[in-house]
């Protein structure tokens, strides 16, 4: 653990050296039973615990121990397949992208689709997948004010990451595409098709396929 | 045996106990985004703080009785009537077959509760029945209310004889404080500095705040680090907006402040045009603050500690 420090009355933020770290510190607190919630960003790890019952002091010795114990786990799965239309007609950033990167469609569905993805983290709402592994020729920032609503399935780059819309919600990344995929369904166990850790390639198919696939 | 939907208003929700332990799925808490309101009309009833009732926001709503209860209504300042005779917020109030209650707009506070002695009927989805609209979970098929909708509710013959003592109604100042703890230290600082406006985008995520833009905010290339409730973010262009009981579960743009536990249910009660300051605070403070805001209303509310979250 790099760092760890109180963010408020109930809130204590963790800094580690690795994702994997974080994750496996994150689950052993789970285990734990005594944390309100433990979610992690990235690299890092934020645990809301009881502040009448628990001293914040205790709360900070008491993660370090926690996260001395966690050892980082690794496991191999396929890459999930997602595939993605990338089309100026549904994806209302990609040609400003495009333009600010000083790159054609083709060129970033390329550096897009290449190399396969890495989820990171689910988070922001109800199955948004954070996904590493983006080229670094792909470097757009958020946007400065974020859009009121983002349709379900966009597929949106910011920083070093893509980011994946499974839900309509507000948001401020830079939408390059979109999926017919359902990422999150309330009534399947774990309610979130990707979770952190799975390998991610993006398939990039057409407006016509995307719409075929949209259809009940 | 129901209460049914007659005009459903703004925005009318099932809210209970929240959907805790759930953020690292992505999906928030929920629940009602002023628990203290929603446990006093509770308490009128003796049902668990926490039980599921209606949040009305705004504009009010009306709805039809199919069975003989007993309901309280407590939150933003309305005008309560049943089949058109004036009744009080605050005390329990006796509704028959037939009857007809009508919640009126809110004169201050954004959100009003309605209470039915043993509770209202929600979806349980992943261990509570609130309402989480934007992924269509819990309450009332995971929806705000619309026409027609029937809650299941129980027939009870309760007295309808309690009233919330004075002492214990909360007032709703035009301008609110809330105390936080400062996450950056510099905008954090700039934060309080100065009084905020809520603007007209207000809902259950969160809350823009209108005022000078706050300078030095970081770009737009921050890591997602995770966010509750009460926190108080800012993109670059220095206009800060307040997360709220459906905040999301994590966010990129810079954290300012973190409103302490104690004020956290303040949030659900404003609205377009109050005006609203932070009060800094240390945590150790906070905790102390919140300590005794529990010691007075306990006496009251016993058990209080579990609606302030």
């Amino acid at each position: 653990m790099k760092a760890a420090r109180l963010v408020s009355d109930d809130l204590i933020e963790l800094e580690f050296q690795s994702q994997a770290l974080a994750e496996a510190v994150a689950a052993r607190m789970r285990e734990d039973g005594d944390w309100l919630e433990v979610v992690t960003g990235i690299n890092t790890l934020t645990a809301q615990f009881d502040c009448l019952r628990t001293e914040p002091e205790e709360a900070l010795e008491r993660v370090s121990t926690l996260g001395a114990e966690a050892a980082a786990p690794r496991s191999v799965q396929e890459p999930f397949e997602l595939p993605v239309c990338y089309s100026t007609d549904i994806a209302p950033d990609l040609a400003a992208v495009c333009k600010r990167l000083d790159i054609d469609v083709d060129e970033l569905i390329r550096l897009h689709t290449s190399t396969p993805h890495e989820v990171r983290l689910l988070g922001f709402a109800p199955g948004f997948a954070y996904v590493d592994g983006l080229d670094s020729r792909l470097d757009v920032p958020r946007h400065e004010v974020p859009r009121q609503k983002v349709p379900a399935g966009s597929v949106a780059i910011a920083g070093s990451q893509t980011g994946i819309y499974s839900l309509a919600s507000p948001g401020g990344w830079q939408i390059i595409g979109r999926t017919p995929v359902v990422l999150f369904d309330p009534t399947a166990s774990p309610p979130n098709l990707l979770q952190p850790g799975r390998q991610v390639r993006f398939r990039p198919i057409s407006v016509d396929e995307y719409e075929a696939s949209m259809q009940p | 045996m129901s209460l049914h939907v007659l005009k459903p208003g703004l925005q009318t929700t099932v809210q209970g106990e929240p959907r805790r332990g759930y953020r690292h799925l992505g999906i928030p808490a929920a629940g009602p985004a002023d628990p203290l309101s929603l446990a006093l009309a509770n308490r009128l009833l003796g049902n668990p703080l926490l039980a599921n009732g209606l949040e009305v926001t705004l504009s009010g709503a009306t709805f039809g009785a199919d069975v003989r209860t007993v309901i309280a209504v407590t939150g933003a300042d309305v005008d309560v009537a049943v089949n058109g005779e004036a009744r009080g917020m605050y005390e329990a109030i006796e509704v028959r077959a037939g009857d007809e209650l009508r919640i009126g707009g809110a004169r201050s506070g954004a959100r009003t509760y309605v209470a039915v002695c043993g509770g209202i009927a929600g979806d349980v989805v992943l261990d509570s029945g609130s309402t989480y609209m934007p992924a269509g979970l819990g309450g009332h098929g995971g929806r705000a209310l619309e026409f027609g909708d029937e809650l299941a509710c129980t027939a009870s013959d309760r007295a309808a004889d309690s009233r919330t003592p004075e002492a214990f109604r909360p007032g709703r100042e035009i301008g609110a404080a809330l105390r936080v703890c400062l996450v950056d230290e510099a905008a954090g600082g700039s934060l309080c500095e100065q009084q905020w406006h809520v603007s007209s985008r207000a809902d259950r995520m969160g809350i823009q705040l209108d005022g000078d833009p706050i300078n030095g905010i970081d770009t737009g290339r921050l890591p997602s680090v995770p966010v509750f409730p009460g926190c108080v973010q800012c993109p670059p262009d220095g206009a800060p907006f307040l997360l709220s009981v459906d905040a999301q579960t994590t966010g990129g743009y810079a954290r300012l402040a973190q409103v302490a536990r104690a004020d956290r249910h303040v949030i659900g009660q404003l609205r377009t045009g109050d005006s609203l300051r932070f009060l800094p605070r240390t945590p150790g403070e906070a905790i102390e603050e919140l300590r005794q805001k529990i010691d007075y209303w306990a006496e009251w509310l016993p058990g209080c500690e579990a609606i302030f979250y």
